[in-house]
């Protein structure tokens, strides 16, 4: 059986009401009755690089440090910030932000969680790999034992969503002054789980935190598992095997031409959640051909995002229609219909398109992507529909460090890829669609949209900033910038006796609200 | 005592010249380490550079080049670009592991190989000969996964016997181990053992139609005797060399097959690392399977004077 998470429409405004009343973390709890206990055993198809959450790791890694250590702020499926380890907040003065923080927390090595901790710990993310996503911050300052205060130089509405990443950890100063380096294999947090041992390429055991602060509705202790094993299992197909012979209880991402085996096992649940990423087309806006803004809509229009979704991604993935995706609080259901082109192709517009552009009968160019199974398929399906309005398109299907090479030096006409998508539009509208954004390598520029995003990054609420990054879209998708083709589903299959997971779409396993049965 | 400082001055030539090659090669393939591990989720140009700093990688070539050889030299192979472990370390971790399974699969692909090599040649041209030929030619032509999904279906998902892949150290349960380990082996070697039947055939069927098997199937010796002690002996040497070059290629790691089986090997780690761009541990590893061949290449050489007393004898009056 499939579940298929629906998008929840609440919280628009909602949340913030929510996220202030300091309610505690609104994640469903545990089936009734479950016995407490028992080990998960999870299968993932990368290896671990480190648990160090201030260096160059990657996704799955994140997964283990979510695990290990606790944030000072933290979201819930919602996406919009909650109290995690700072209690509370204000914003004291324009730039300087005061967080209060919970007194009953240890760290795994019984070293207290305290204001000093919460400093050493901002600053390490500050000089951490996602350091710049910090630069607005200029001192961070210890009120007193449960308080500390954050100055920055600007105004820095983005903080709590940043605060909210597994790279502003809270971390333990005593063991990362010891372990220096190798903090990495031996990760001290306070979190639901602490490490047992840890070796990257083969597996990871984590054992129930004793003294997590962390109780749910019913007032029982959290999380309920004994432990966590993930196993690394680089390849998809004996994953999928390895689940259906419980030998694992979990598969962490399941391949999209397995999902379908496992959704017939009766003993499995496939659980499928839009993510916040897109697989889309970014064009070149500043060269010929796509300088044009008629040919790249023209594309836009030409494009049957439903016939991609159903055959290259066998029906789990959503059509794109913007930068923002459906689980996100900005998200406004009415572009699916009301929008310059819809899920299916639109020729005839597009004809008119081209037709403005004064090439009636098409014309040529090149499309760059990465030569992965699942982008080979999507280009030649892109291919086959351009054709239809007489455009022809060169592919040129490359490894994926060479398509990052054309990316960064904006070397390409257009190009194909993903993008893993971030919890909040200020992350991504700004650097994508603003006036040399920092993703921005297609060069697209319009004021207008730059003077609309601007405004949503100082809006005061999630009503107000939605609305804003809305009309920013309507632009930015009528000018094309991108052709978005699809949201990408984050697919998990489990055996149907683990209960209480939450797929929130954003390739984070929260473990502490999982329970496991008979 | 010449022979083996000949040796060993090889081994330092041949590392220098791999170490330089591989420098070089995995500095060609288009992809920079910093945008590769970052992803897309780190495109901060200013972040970006700063990694570039940190990573050494803003220097020269020859600049890299000179810290490295310079590091290598004190033993050093350096840190991992992605996650600061020691080289040193990661190839300690996987090394081992690769020497057993290629090792479990040499093992079996010799049981296989050297019997029934011998059993074709005997009856060269037979029904048998024919059968063992087809077989062997099955074994070269399957891909390694089909042979290895094949064996996962049959092994772990109906008889249940086994489990379908991972990786439990011996120290940590010996059992376990290889259970764990058998299947990855037999993959590997059912492929080596077709190779080796064809060239145990050969090798066999070459000897069995030299003078002196004529001479001693005159003298009235026993056909499995002329076989077994006489033919099958002198076959081993030309056999050797095939089995070294085969032995050098499970010993340095099989991407595939350790991929399928989730063995955390050597293969593994040098193709995951190509993949990430992290040059240290891509470097580190490949000159580990430099010195992986260079010293079954001794190994054979060495065992050629064991086989054959007449080399043995040629060296030391060349005094290696």
């Amino acid at each position: 059986m499939t579940s298929i998470h629906a998008r929840r429409d609440i919280l628009k405004a909602g949340g913030v009401a929510l996220a202030a009343a300091g309610l505690p973390l609104a994640i469903g709890g545990p089936a009734q009755a479950q016995a407490a206990g028992g080990t998960l055993r999870i299968g993932v198809q990368e290896n671990f690089a480190s648990l160090d959450p201030y260096k160059r790791i990657g996704r799955l890694d994140y997964n283990g440090v979510i695990n290990v250590f606790d944030t000072l702020v933290t979201y819930g499926k919602d996406y919009v910030p909650q109290p995690m380890l700072a209690e509370s907040w204000t914003l004291v003065n324009p730039t300087t932000w005061r967080f209060s923080l919970r007194k009953d927390v240890v760290f795994h090595d019984d070293t207290p969680f305290d204001a000093a901790a919460a400093k050493y710990s901002v600053d390490k993310a500050r000089a951490g790999q996602f350091g710049s996503q910090f630069r607005a911050i200029s001192e961070v300052i210890v009120v007193d034992a449960s308080t500390i205060e954050v100055r920055c130089s600007a105004p820095f509405p983005t903080i709590l969503v940043q605060l909210a990443q597994q790279y502003a950890s809270m971390v333990s100063p005593k063991a990362y002054e010891a372990a220096g380096d190798n903090f990495g294999r031996q990760p001290v947090g306070s979190g639901p789980f602490k490490l047992q041992s840890f070796e990257p390429n083969r597996q990871l055991v984590l054992t129930r935190n004793d003294k997590y602060w962390r109780k749910d509705a019913q007032g029982r202790a959290m999380p309920y598992l004994a432990g966590l094993t993930w196993r690394v299992m680089p390849d998809g197909e004996t994953a999928s095997l390895a689940l259906q012979n419980n030998e694992i209880d979990f598969l962490y991402a399941v391949p999209l031409a397995f999902a379908g085996v496992l959704a017939r096992n009766a003993n499995l649940v496939v659980d499928e959640a839009p993510t916040v990423g897109w697989e889309y087309i970014m064009f070149n806006c500043s060269t010929a051909p796509f300088d044009n803004r008629h040919l790249r809509r023209a594309l836009q229009l030409a494009v049957d995002r439903q016939a991609i979704v159903e055959t290259v991604s066998f029906g789990r993935a959503r059509p794109a229609f913007g930068p923002i995706t459906p689980g996100s609080w900005a998200y406004d259901k009415s572009i699916e219909t009301g929008g310059l082109y819809g899920a299916r192709a639109a020729k005839d517009a597009a004809r008119r398109e081209l037709a403005a552009a004064g090439v009636p009968n098409g014309f040529e160019f090149t499309l760059v992507h990465p030569s992965s199974s699942t982008f080979n398929a999507m280009a030649q399906a892109l291919q086959a529909q351009l054709g239809e309005i007489g455009v022809k398109v060169n592919l040129q299907g490359k490894q994926i460090g060479a398509v990052l090479d054309d990316l960064f030096g904006s070397k390409f006409q257009a190009l194909m890829i993903d993008w893993g998508g971030r919890i909040d539009e200020a992350l991504v509208f700004p650097a994508f669609f603003g006036t040399g954004g920092g993703n921005n390598f297609g060069k697209y520029s319009n004021p207008e949209v730059d003077r609309l995003v601007a405004a949503a990054g100082e809006a005061p609420d999630i009503a107000a900033r939605s609305r804003l990054y809305q009309q920013a879209q309507k632009l930015i998708t009528e000018d094309s910038a991108h052709v978005w083709l699809t949201v990408p589903s984050e697919i998990k299959a489990y055996a149907r006796r683990v209960r209480g997971f939450v797929n929130f779409g954003d390739w984070r396993l929260r473990a502490e609200t999982i329970t496991l049965g008979s | 005592m010449s022979g083996l400082l000949k040796r060993a001055v090889d081994l330092v030539v041949v590392m220098l010249c791999v170490a330089t090659m591989v420098f070089v090669l995995l500095r060609a393939i288009p992809g920079d380490p910093v945008l590769i591990m970052g992803g897309l989720d780190n495109i901060d140009a200013a972040a970006v550079e700063r990694a570039r700093t940190e990573m050494g990688l803003d220097r020269s070539l020859p600049e890299q080049y000179a810290i490295w050889v310079g590091a290598l030299l004190r033993g050093d192979l350096g840190a991992s670009l992605r996650s600061g472990s020691r080289v040193g370390t990661l190839i300690a971790e996987a090394l081992p592991i690769t020497l057993q399974l290629g090792g479990m699969a040499l093992l079996i692909g010799l049981a296989i190989s050297v019997p029934a090599g011998i059993a074709a040649a005997r009856r060269a041209g037979t029904a048998r000969d024919a059968g063992i030929t087809a077989l062997a030619i099955v074994g070269i032509s399957t891909p390694p996964f089909v042979i290895a999904m094949a064996l996962i279906y049959l092994f772990a998902v109906v008889l249940q016997a086994l489990p379908t892949s991972g990786y439990v150290p011996f120290a940590e349960d010996p059992v376990a181990n290889l259970r764990h380990m058998i299947l990855p082996a037999l993959t590997l070697g059912l492929v080596a053992a077709g190779v080796l039947v064809r060239m145990m055939r050969r090798c066999v069927l070459d000897e069995l139609g030299e003078d002196y098997v004529r001479l001693a199937r005159s003298k009235g010796i026993p056909e499995s005797q002329v076989t077994y002690r006489h033919a099958a002996r002198n076959a081993m040497i030309p056999f050797v060399t095939i089995v070294g070059i085969e032995a050098g290629i499970l010993l340095s790691g099989a991407v595939i097959t350790e991929t399928l089986f989730a063995v955390p090997g050597l293969g593994r780690l040098m193709v995951d690392n190509i993949n990430q761009r992290d040059y240290p541990v891509v470097q580190g590893a490949v000159l580990v399977t430099a010195i992986i061949y260079v010293l079954i290449n001794s190994g054979v050489d060495a065992l050629y004077a064991i086989l054959d007393p007449r080399v043995g004898a040629r060296a030391r009056s060349r005094g290696e």
